[in-house]
């Protein structure tokens, strides 16, 4: 069985790293111009470099998403950006604009459609792979029926789909209201996500009043559960949305998905589904999610109608540092107040999730304490097993 | 001298406005959206042939996002019209271009993908692709305009007139509400409200409009707009009053458009920004 990519989002260098050491096959990052984040931290030249340095070091490979719609003014800088993403070697890059594809593609730049072209069919991925593009990132109202017809069409052409995260209500591309509303150009990457206000609905003059407003907002998408049947449908790349998460969100997606791809594909004969994932997922996005076309669904289950409960996540406890064996003890650095008795659990790339009471926490000044509320206060904290630097410390959730 | 182009919403009114337009731009049953109305190809036939009568152009939107599923029908559709020699198809999705390059069809293609259509390097793809036209995107300036006319050969089409689509989704958003809530009301047309602007929603089948809430009136733009043809949308226009907005418009009669339709120009002279630091 081969096994797909789990492809990652990554908003700065620092996720960069931790979704390679977190499981991430490849990473897709924002260049310092033309990608649809205008507003997220985004990567200089330099950090690409070090970034690509960092995961090619590892096996690991990095995209840039060169995914903007291209007004006159962005013209210029095309060329000078794929030259330099060219120079530093990155892997692909990710776009929706063919002029911008043609000219990668006369530069030997490997070309990923990106998922605002809304593929979703054979015809149009054949349009792609004749002129040369490698991969199609499939629009998100892709259906099982597409994807297996478009695999057994194209069988050369690498197909990437969406398994977690956050979705537009829009067909992507073919959503302005960010332009309408707030001036901000929704496909330059200024999207204001207006289709999570509220609005009364009216018709024929008498306003609709249901319990709630009226709103467009989408439900996530996992596809935690479809997982295997997709690992069966030879999508070669599985992409999770999120460019602007925290490094806590990238882990702890990363962490359940890197496991349940690797125990499939594995093990298939004894593959179980791991339904307390589902637990661990629905608190780290503090949202519900479906798997919203896959099956062709498209009804009330996958969008936001009755509201929903803004819970502060506190989960996130803090990062290990390091361990020291002699002693048993952690080093720790803070991320959410957390005190003696608390039940937590630990996991890390290597560290198999495990949970425990916290029975001892000592301050930098070697003193013992009971709570630790200061942001990112470095302790230390016994520990029942082996932990390592980079796993994570979470409140006890399984 | 600029042409100009409409998106009927039915027949009659292409029978009653053929003295004051020169294209028209018709919907076509299964493949369009953003459309007053779309027609079957048999229905498309006679229309064609009563225009070209008349001498006036006709063209096709088939800009829907296709499926596989799609693909046979649609396949079958662009067959038809081949043989209609109609004037250009206007196409969102790129299973039109490829589908018309594997079997050699020689209609002339717009593209059409509604937002996408900003700059003139990616227009220039599509010309050396074949490509003779291009609806541009709403969301542009005037002068963004006059720079893409003096860079590409493209014919240039641009909305001057009517409600604008601004989102299109497969949900059916409406209905799962309504479902939701226990909600028996029905109609063709619902309009979602914010701040006292009424935006209409459409859903026909598992396809899902929203449109900008002010009509589009660019009277003041259309003697210096760089375009070839002037396409105005009679989507949710009185038939009466969407004839007397063409009159206006030829005869250049502002005061009587005026008392139709206050004048809006869109984003002609606004400038969209995606950075925050620049709002």
């Amino acid at each position: 069985m081969r096994k797909p990519e789990l492809l990652a989002p990554a908003g700065d260098l620092e996720r960069l790293k931790w979704a390679i050491d977190y499981g991430a096959d490849a990473v897709y990052i924002g260049g310092p111009s033309l990608g649809l984040r205008a507003n997220a931290k985004n990567f200089t030249f330099e950090e690409i470099e070090e970034g690509v340095q960092y995961a090619h070091a590892r096996g690991k490979r990095v995209f840039v998403t060169i995914n903007i719609v291209l007004h006159n003014a962005e013209i210029h800088e095309v060329d000078h950006t794929l030259e330099e993403l060219k120079k530093i070697g990155v892997d692909a890059i990710i776009v929706s604009d063919p002029a911008i594809m043609k000219i990668a593609l006369e530069k030997k730049i490997e070309v990923h459609v990106s998922t605002q072209q809304s593929t979703l069919n054979y015809e149009a991925c054949k349009w792609w792979y004749d002129m040369g593009v490698k991969r199609v990132v499939l629009g998100r109202e892709a259906t099982k029926k597409e994807i297996l017809e478009i695999r057994e069409k194209l069988p050369e052409l690498e197909i990437e789909c969406f398994i977690h995260g956050a979705m537009c209500a829009g067909v992507s591309g073919r959503c302005v209201l960010s332009n309408f509303f707030t001036n901000r150009d929704a496909n330059r990457g200024g999207c204001a996500q207006i289709c999570r206000w509220d609005f009364h609905l009216w018709s024929e003059g008498k306003q609709l009043e249901g319990e709630k407003p009226f709103t467009f907002c989408s439900k996530d998408l996992s596809m935690l559960s479809f997982l295997p049947n997709m690992i069966d449908m030879g999508i070669t790349s599985f992409k999770i949305e999120g460019r602007m998460r925290s490094i806590y969100y990238i882990a702890t997606v990363l962490h359940i998905y890197r496991r349940v791809i690797d125990d499939y594909c594995d093990f298939p004969n004894t593959y179980t589904y791991p339904i307390e994932y589902e637990k661990i997922l629905r608190n780290c996005a503090n949202r519900d999610s479906v798997p919203q076309f896959m099956n062709g669904v498209n009804d009330e289950t996958m969008g936001y109608y009755n509201g929903r409960e803004e819970v502060s996540n506190q989960d996130f406890l803090g990062i290990v540092l390091s361990y020291d064996k002699e002693t048993k003890m952690a080093l720790v650095e803070e991320r959410n107040y957390f005190e003696l008795g608390d039940e937590i659990e630990i996991f890390g790339p290597k560290t198999e999730t495990f949970s425990m009471k916290i029975e001892k926490i000592i301050d930098e000044d070697n003193k013992e304490i009971s709570v630790v509320r200061h942001p990112r206060q470095v302790v230390q904290i016994q520990v029942s097993k082996e932990v390592k630097e980079k796993d994570i410390i979470r409140k006890r959730l399984l | 001298m600029k042409k100009i182009m409409i998106a009927p919403k039915n027949k009659d009114m292409i029978l009653k406005t053929m003295d004051k337009v020169d294209a028209y731009l018709l919907g076509v049953e299964n493949f369009s959206v953003n459309v007053p109305c779309s027609f079957s190809l048999e229905e498309i036939k006679e229309i064609k042939d009563i225009l070209k009568k008349q001498k006036k152009e006709i063209f096709l939107s088939l800009n829907k996002n296709m499926f596989s599923s799609d693909l046979q029908n649609l396949e079958v559709c662009l067959e038809k019209i081949e043989e209609l020699f109609i004037d250009g198809i206007c196409f969102y999705d790129v299973s039109i271009p490829s589908i018309m390059k594997r079997r050699n069809f020689k209609t002339p293609l717009v593209w059409s993908q509604e937002h996408f259509t900003t700059n003139y390097l990616t227009m220039n793809y599509w010309f050396d692709s074949g490509v003779t036209f291009t609806q541009l995107s709403n969301e542009i300036t005037k002068e963004e305009i006059d720079e893409i006319r003096k860079n590409t050969k493209m014919k240039l089409i641009s909305q001057v007139f009517g409600y604008i689509p601004m989102f299109y989704s497969k949900r059916s958003l409406v209905t799962n509400y309504k479902k939701v809530f226990s909600l028996e009301e029905k109609s063709d047309i619902y309009y979602m409200e914010q701040e006292g602007k009424k935006y209409p929603l459409r859903e026909i089948g598992t396809s899902f409009e929203g449109y900008y809430a002010d009509i589009l009136n660019a009277y003041l733009e259309v003697d210096t707009l760089s375009v070839d043809y002037l396409l105005f949308n009679s989507f949710l226009i009185e038939e009466e009053s969407f004839i007397e907005v063409l009159r206006c418009y030829r005869e250049k009669d502002k005061e009587s458009l005026e008392k139709l339709y206050p004048l809006d120009n869109g984003f002609f002279h606004t400038k969209t920004v995606y950075r925050v630091k620049d709002l």
